[in-house]
């Protein structure tokens, strides 16, 4: 696959799916100890309130200078439609609360779920190579206290060239999740939105 | 030899396909084993982005916070057994996440390791100076105990040679044959240490 052809990618997720035991194909089960222990749960499953920062907006230019959001996107319906979508899962019990803008930055420590692409050392460490991670703090009881989504603020293809966010008009926003037919458990669950072209 | 022989002629010939098939395989990893999205690299490109590739064992972890005490990090201790390019002083792998100090921290996408584990590293340097695998997952090629080359999410078919073209020598590919095959890569391209 080419860098440039994947566009962008967000990864919505912190803990947004009610779910039962599926396949391990299905799901990412979130759990303490490596996934291998306790599932972790959040109490606020019903009313999830995401906080997208300031950088999640046309024409962001990481501290490199190059842009990485293109001036004609338009983020803040994509990840309103990738909670929507998720919200219209009939077998998962969440809710979200409307997206609002915020200056807060990712900080695994305020309770605050908030989206960024910032630019920082701390963030393209975390990031890695990964379109985007989520950061979540759990409790000893495994409850989740806060869960970030940190955008890579310097994606680049092979050849070293920025891959921005691309006008989204263009675009349909594909939510891609498993989720079973079932709402007992209760268990988190990433989700992967990928900006696409439309068919 | 006949094998490496094999596979390296078979890949002067038909240059895209196999690191083509590598790169499914390695891939496959990352799709199947992390929460977290990381852009499908290819063999080449594999090498290109990583300074630094080793064959190591896990012999132990700790856990740290960051310089600024924001985020925990999870040191993975290696017993360095071959270096195949880059420098030999590189004997930790890092990932965010972990316990220490009553609080729990945990990031989509991060990799785990268990003392023992057998593996090859494809690693750059974060802007924070730990070294982490190049495209998530796909850096980290574990080696089964039968000396061959398998992914780590324990799936017994996701396999190199199971993933190589149905025109390639159908053969396993086993540590030798991979690490000469990595060496020869690194050998002739040049790392990308940007990031």
């Amino acid at each position: 696959m080419r860098l440039d052809r994947i566009v962008w990618t967000l990864v919505c997720t912190s803990a947004v799916a009610v779910m039962a035991p599926v396949s391990a194909r299905s799901y990412i089960r979130l759990a303490s100890d490596s996934n291998t222990g306790s599932p972790l749960f959040r109490v606020d499953n019903a009313h999830i309130k995401f906080l997208v920062n300031t950088t999640i907006a046309p024409g962001y230019a990481n501290s490199d200078g190059t842009v990485m959001i293109t001036s004609g996107s338009d983020p803040m319906p994509a990840l309103a439609a990738a909670e929507a979508a998720w919200a219209n899962v009939q077998s998962a019990a969440i809710g979200f609360q409307p997206l609002s803008v915020t200056t807060l930055q990712n900080d695994p420590n305020d309770g605050n779920c908030v989206m960024t692409i910032i630019d920082t050392p701390e963030n393209r460490s975390i990031v890695g190579d990964y379109l985007a991670i989520t950061v979540y703090t759990y409790s000893a009881d495994n409850s989740i206290t806060d869960s970030d989504i940190v955008f890579n603020p310097a994606i680049v293809d092979s050849n070293g060239n920025s891959v921005p966010f691309p006008p989204t008009k263009k675009r349909t926003l594909t939510i891609c999740v498993r989720l079973p037919r079932t709402k007992s458990a209760t268990l988190s669950e990433p989700t992967t939105a990928e900006l696409r072209e439309p068919p | 030899m006949r094998r490496l022989a094999a596979h390296l002629a078979y890949r002067q010939s038909r240059r895209s396909i196999l690191p083509a098939g590598i790169q499914l395989a390695v891939t496959l990893f990352v799709v199947t084993a992390s929460a977290a999205v990381s852009p499908r690299l290819s063999f080449d490109q594999m090498v290109d982005r990583s300074p630094v590739i080793i064959e190591a064992r896990v012999v132990g972890s700790r856990t740290a916070w960051d310089p600024a005490h924001k985020y925990i990090w999870t040191h993975y201790e290696l017993q360095v057994t071959d270096t195949i390019r880059g420098s030999s002083a590189v004997t930790v792998v890092s990932e965010p996440g972990g316990s220490l100090d009553g609080v729990n921290q945990a990031f989509s996408g991060s990799l785990g390791y268990s003392p023992g584990e057998h593996v090859f590293l494809f690693l750059f340097r974060t802007p924070l100076g730990y070294w982490r695998t190049t495209g998530g997952s796909q850096g980290k090629v574990m080696v089964g105990e039968d000396g061959r080359i398998h992914s780590d999410i324990g799936n017994p078919d996701a396999t190199v040679e199971a993933h190589l073209p149905q025109a390639s020598p159908r053969e396993p590919i086993g540590v030798s044959a991979f690490k000469s095959l990595v060496r020869s890569l690194a050998q002739s391209r040049a790392a990308n240490e940007t990031r």
